[in-house]
């Protein structure tokens, strides 16, 4: 496990003990990340540098580790982990966490690109029985894609992976016809820049992108830490913080979308 | 007495003419042009008026409609304004607002709020307000005067403003400003943003109830805007929810729909707060030390509205009244508005008069235009129309006039395109026609002497009036059993004498006597239209006539003639064949009320003729009667009376029929001879005056009696008195041969002058003057009367006597006397005079009568004295004198004379006129 100082030059410097009080970072958080490629990968990504940036602003200390999704949520709900990052909001997740919102992108469709070209909604996908769809296991896609999901009722059509590498790769080896991904990750996985060419991104959901934020468990932040805590990203966002990590890590305009929210 | 009075005064008022007023009289073409202009003029100034009232009730009633559409969009638009934001909190209430403990979970339903701001223009904010005194707003920034007022730049265009606990009890203000995206733009504290939702009434309210509450209207705090807030408690119950609507867009509403452009409208609460009004910057009151507010509706500075907002609503209903302010009158309503139950809001409206009746006197104004050219096109046109009117009415009263004057001669021929003047000339017409016919018919009827002819005119006209082709008259007879023909007509020219055709009808016989006795039983007309059998033609003398005509069947008019007293005197019955050609022949009412009303002339000329003939029938025999009375008064003349009317009517006839000589051209008319003929019948009727014992003096001494007997006895008294002569000289021892002898010689000597006496009483013989010597010697003699000869008489013949002194008892009397109560004297009504209005020459002899023995004795020829002879005479002059008397009707005014002249003579000799023969009439009885 990885253990984050803030840094004690700077900003952080000048940030008063009541201010980590606030966010409830008087002691070390636990903070778990989950491979997602542009957003965690490898201790890299923008999920780590806003953990850092905050680190740094706040001097509050963090324990990262990595953690899949599905294990994140549920130490979250026992209070094992204290917060974790791309998060998304459900209601069921409200229950036993508060969000911060820091980003927003949609789920979309990749498929190979000489299998695009009659498709224009999910029913056309539906049609092709055929098709086998990938997805990670314990990932939300966004209401509209996960209602869809539902209404496959052969489930074998739906092939789940442990995380988005084997995704994509199921994807390059023709395990599945299509998978759901962000944008964000296209290149990210696709590493031979020929293959881009040879698949396509498509934008089925008309639904705005989805919201992803930092997640404070209930067991160890206060509403109002979760509240300070959101002031914290909203300062980031507002003072131009959150589109220069972006924006390191991701060409625009993609990396500005990332903050239409 | 007095109310007998009055009623006097009335009946004299009623009967007396009506004293001359001065009246003012206008030809009836000004007063008709006028009346029909002047009732132009009232009614177009009524219909005027009605029109401006109408109108006003109709401006009234829109006004009322207008209210009320006005109430009704006020109030829809209140609805609109609240019952979306009721749906949108209702919404609100399932959202995760109630249960949201942090920030980020308040602010995750930005874009649903945006959303529902965006599409809400009168929501002024949406808020949730917690029961830590936590609290959020959203407000829709929609313009740059909403973001100057939050000191807001930029693009903006949601402000959430929170408070939030920091996790020790404070609370932190913030301001969170997104762009049209949601976008997070900025954020601030705001320590000075202190506010606890808690305390706000809306809150308090809410949180207690479920339901939606709304608050009464005020000025939102942060913007000024008017408005209201809706508020509900969250679904868990945890958080109250609220939306401010604004309430900006009724005053647009109310300021939109200004009845007339001086209109007052506004909306209050119940506390009389003004919600709504044109001027919004007279809507809030901005006091220099407390809260902006809402002015009160006594602070708009509107009187009428104040008035208005005084009026009571009864059962919920607007109400209405007009008052005047500043010198205007105002039509003030305020009317009851529901924003939603339990909140109810006054519309006050006030409408100026002046403009709210604008277009009523606008139409008024016009129509009186219209009705002033109207009535100057009236006034030539009635006046041209009333003349064209009231010619024919002029022509009519002219009509009218002559009628009154008794005037028929001419047809009256107006014809008029107005039915009624038309009707009235035709009726005038036919009056006219009909009164002069009525007249014609009268003065023919009174013209006519004689009954038959009479009864045949009358015939005649009725036959024409119904143009019937014939008729009859029946006379009912005098034991009122029969029906007697008296008249028949058949075709105008043909007068059938009825003894020939037709027999008596039995009132109580078959057929057709059935209808003729129901007509004289109900006095009224009977028409009986049907063939008549064989035997009723026979009946009424038409059989020939009715199958000459091929009648089918016969139309009879039965009219009864009743006289005075409405007894039957009999029928006038017209007959009409009925046959192809005139199957449609109808008398017609009128001409049988014609014909009723000429058969009641008819009857009373008939029974005036009837009465005629009857009273020339009884004075006939009344002066029959007299002239019986006359002849049966002295056995003498028997007959004389009756003989000299033959005798008379003979030498009349001689009279007339003479071709030559002084009677050649004589000639007597009927009524002459009527005259003639009473004359000669009444020629003696003095004779009734004339005593009987005169007209029948057989002997000289007689009067009631004859007197011989008195004398006769005094007589016997005197040969009594020689018989006692006798035996008293034989008592005193005289001879009695010798006495015998002298009283045998005086008896017989008695006995002698007696008889020569009695001779002389019978009148037989002319008395010489021997005889009237010897009467006088005889009378000279005298007898001894012992009793008084004044005891027993009568009164008149006692007043004679009394003319002298009684003599002493025993008195002497002469045998035969000449006293002087035997002659009686005339009294006045006896003297006619030498001067005497009818011109007698008559010698009147001293006394009336001369009762002296002496006197009668000696009277040269025959019995009567002159006295008596006289009186004999004056029985002619007695006639004429009752004659002249009686009132004769004027061809009978020569009865008198004529009757007076029969002892006239042709010398002039005759009495009592002693007239010759060229004065007097010509044919004296």
């Amino acid at each position: 496990m990885l253990v984050l100082m803030g840094m004690p030059a700077g900003q952080s410097a000048a940030e008063p003990a009541s201010v980590r009080n606030e966010l409830g970072c008087n002691r070390p958080i636990r903070v778990a990340f989950y491979e997602f490629g542009t957003l965690y990968h490898k201790g890299q990504g923008i999920d780590a540098d806003i953990i850092h940036e905050i680190a740094r602003r706040t001097g509050c200390v963090f324990e990262e580790s990595v953690v899949t999704t599905s294990e994140i949520w549920q130490e979250i709900e026992n209070g094992e982990l204290d917060m974790t990052t791309s998060g998304i909001l459900t209601p069921a997740r409200e229950k036993i966490a508060m969000f911060a919102p820091y980003l927003a992108f949609e789920n979309m469709v990749v498929m190979r690109a000489s299998l695009a070209e009659d498709i224009h909604e999910f029913d056309d996908i539906i049609r092709h029985r055929d098709w086998r769809l990938g997805i990670v296991q314990g990932f939300r896609h966004g209401p509209y894609y996960d209602f869809h999901l539902k209404a496959i009722k052969d489930r074998r059509r739906v092939v789940a992976y442990p995380d988005q590498q084997s995704l994509y790769n199921g994807l390059v080896h023709g395990q599945v016809q299509l998978i759901l991904s962000p944008e964000i990750n296209l290149a990210f996985y696709l590493t031979d820049k020929s293959a881009l060419t040879d698949f396509s991104l498509l934008d089925l959901s008309p639904a705005p992108p989805v919201i992803h934020a930092l997640v404070f468990s209930r067991r160890s932040f206060a509403p109002a830490m979760a509240n300070a805590w959101l002031r914290l990203i909203e300062e980031m966002r507002l003072d131009g913080t959150l589109q220069t990590i972006y924006r390191t890590r991701l060409p625009q305009p993609m990396s500005d979308r990332l903050l239409e929210f | 007495m007095i109310s007998v009075c009055r009623k006097k005064a009335n009946l004299t008022d009623a009967i007396a003419p009506l004293p001359a007023k001065r009246r003012i009289r206008l030809p009836l073409q000004v007063v008709a042009a006028f009346s029909v202009i002047g009732l132009l003029a009232v009614v177009v100034s009524l219909l005027s008026w009605q029109a401006y009232r109408g109108t006003q009730e109709v401006l009234i009633s829109a006004s009322n409609d207008a209210i009320g559409y006005i109430s009704e969009a006020i109030a829809e638009k209140a609805r609109r304004n609240i019952e979306p934001a009721e749906e949108q909190l209702a919404a609100l209430v399932h959202s995760s607002f109630g249960e949201a403990d942090t920030l980020e979970q308040r602010l995750a339903p930005l874009p649903l709020v945006s959303d529902l701001l965006s599409r809400s223009t009168l929501i002024d904010a949406l808020f949730v307000g917690y029961p830590n005194g936590e609290f959020i707003l959203f407000r829709p920034l929609r313009n740059e005067t909403e973001r100057r007022r939050f000191s807001i730049t930029g693009d903006a265009t949601i402000l959430a403003q929170s408070i939030t606990d920091d996790g020790t009890g404070q609370m932190i203000g913030e301001y969170r400003l997104y762009d049209r995206q949601n976008r997070l733009l900025k954020t601030e504290s705001r320590p000075e943003y202190v506010f606890d939702p808690r305390m706000r009434p809306w809150y308090q309210e809410a949180a207690t109830q479920d339901g939606v509450i709304t608050t009464p209207p005020y000025v939102f705090f942060t913007n000024e805007a008017i408005g209201m807030t809706l508020a509900r408690r969250s679904l868990t119950g945890g958080a109250v929810l609220g939306l401010d609507i604004k309430l900006i867009s009724i005053a647009t509403e109310l300021s939109r729909m200004r009845i007339t452009p001086s209109t007052e409208l506004a909306l209050v609460d119940q506390q009389g707060q003004v919600v709504a009004y044109r001027d919004m910057l007279q809507m809030i009151i901005r006091p220099a030390h407390s809260e902006i507010r809402l002015a009160r509706i006594d602070e708009l500075n509107v009187p009428a509205l104040q008035q208005a907002n005084k009026l009571s609503l009864r059962d919920n209903q607007k109400s209405r009244a007009t008052v005047v302010s500043n010198g205007r009158t105002w039509q003030i309503i305020k009317s009851p508005l529901e924003v939603r139950p339990g909140r109810t809001l006054s519309l006050l409206i006030g409408i100026p008069d002046d403009e709210f009746f604008a277009a009523a006197r606008h139409v008024v104004w016009r129509q009186t235009i219209i009705a002033g050219v109207l009535i100057l096109l009236a006034i030539p046109a009635a006046w041209f129309i009333t003349k064209r009117m009231v010619k024919p009415l002029r022509i009519l009263a002219r009509e009218t006039m002559k009628i009154e004057s008794f005037d028929f001669s001419s047809d009256i021929k107006i014809r008029s395109h107005i039915g009624e003047i038309d009707d009235l000339g035709r009726s005038l017409d036919r009056m006219k026609r009909t009164i002069r016919k009525f007249l014609k018919i009268g003065t023919a009827l009174a013209a006519e002497p004689k009954f038959k002819p009479l009864l045949d005119r009358v015939l005649q006209e009725a036959v024409d009036l119904v143009r019937s082709d014939g008729g009859a008259i029946y006379m009912i007879s005098e034991d009122r059993q029969m029906l007697i023909p008296e008249v028949i007509r058949w075709h105008d020219r043909e007068l059938f004498s009825a003894e020939q055709l037709s027999q008596p009808l039995p009132l109580d016989g078959p057929a057709i006597c059935i209808n003729l006795a129901e007509a004289l039983e109900t006095k009224d007309i009977r028409t009986v239209e049907r063939p008549l059998n064989e035997d009723e033609l026979t009946a009424l003398g038409l059989h020939g006539f009715v199958h000459r005509l091929q009648a089918l069947r016969v139309l009879l008019i039965i009219v009864p003639l009743l006289d005075r007293n409405q007894a039957p005197l009999g029928a006038l019955m017209l007959i009409k064949a009925i046959s192809h050609e005139n199957e449609q022949f109808d008398a017609g009412e009128r001409l049988l009320k014609l014909v009723h009303a000429v058969s009641g002339s008819a009857s009373v000329a008939i029974q005036n003729k009837l009465l005629l003939e009857a009273q020339r029938k009884l004075i006939d025999a009344l002066i029959k009667l007299v002239a019986g009375a006359i002849d049966a008064k002295s056995a003498y003349t028997g007959g004389h009376c009756q003989r000299v009317p033959v005798l008379t009517r003979l030498l009349a006839e001689a009279a007339c029929g003479a071709k030559t000589g002084p009677y050649r051209d004589f000639n007597l008319s009927e009524e002459e001879w009527e005259a003639l003929d009473i004359a000669a019948w009444l020629h003696d009727c003095g004779k009734v005056t004339t005593p009987e014992y005169v007209v029948d003096k057989a002997t000289k001494l007689e009067t009631i009696y004859d007197r011989i007997h008195e004398i006769r006895n005094r007589f016997e008294i005197l040969k009594r008195d020689a018989e006692i002569d006798y035996w008293r000289g034989v008592a005193e021892g005289g001879d009695p041969v010798e006495l015998r002898s002298k009283m045998t010689s005086a008896q017989r000597q008695l006995d002698d002058d007696f008889a020569f006496v009695a001779h002389c009483n019978e009148g037989g013989e002319f008395m010489e003057p021997t005889k009237i010597e010897r009467i006088k010697r005889i009378a000279k003699r005298t007898w001894r009367r012992t009793i008084s000869n004044r005891l027993g008489v009568s009164y008149e013949e006692k007043a004679r006597m009394d003319r002298v002194a009684e003599p002493m008892l025993p008195v002497d009397e002469p045998l035969l006397a000449d006293r002087d109560d035997h002659l009686i004297y005339h009294s006045e009504r006896d003297l006619i005079g030498k001067t005497n209005p009818w011109g007698f020459q008559l010698n009147e002899p001293t006394y009336k009568y001369n009762r002296g023995e002496v006197y009668n004795l000696c009277i040269s020829r025959g019995t009567l004295t002159a006295e008596e002879r006289y009186r004999i005479n004056d029985h002619i002059v007695q006639t004429i004198v009752m004659l002249e008397s009686l009132p004769f009707p004027a061809h009978l005014k020569s009865v008198p004379e004529l009757a007076g002249g029969h002892h006239e003579k042709m010398d002039g000799k005759g009495y009592p006129s002693g007239c010759a023969a060229r004065r007097c009439h010509p044919s004296p009885a």
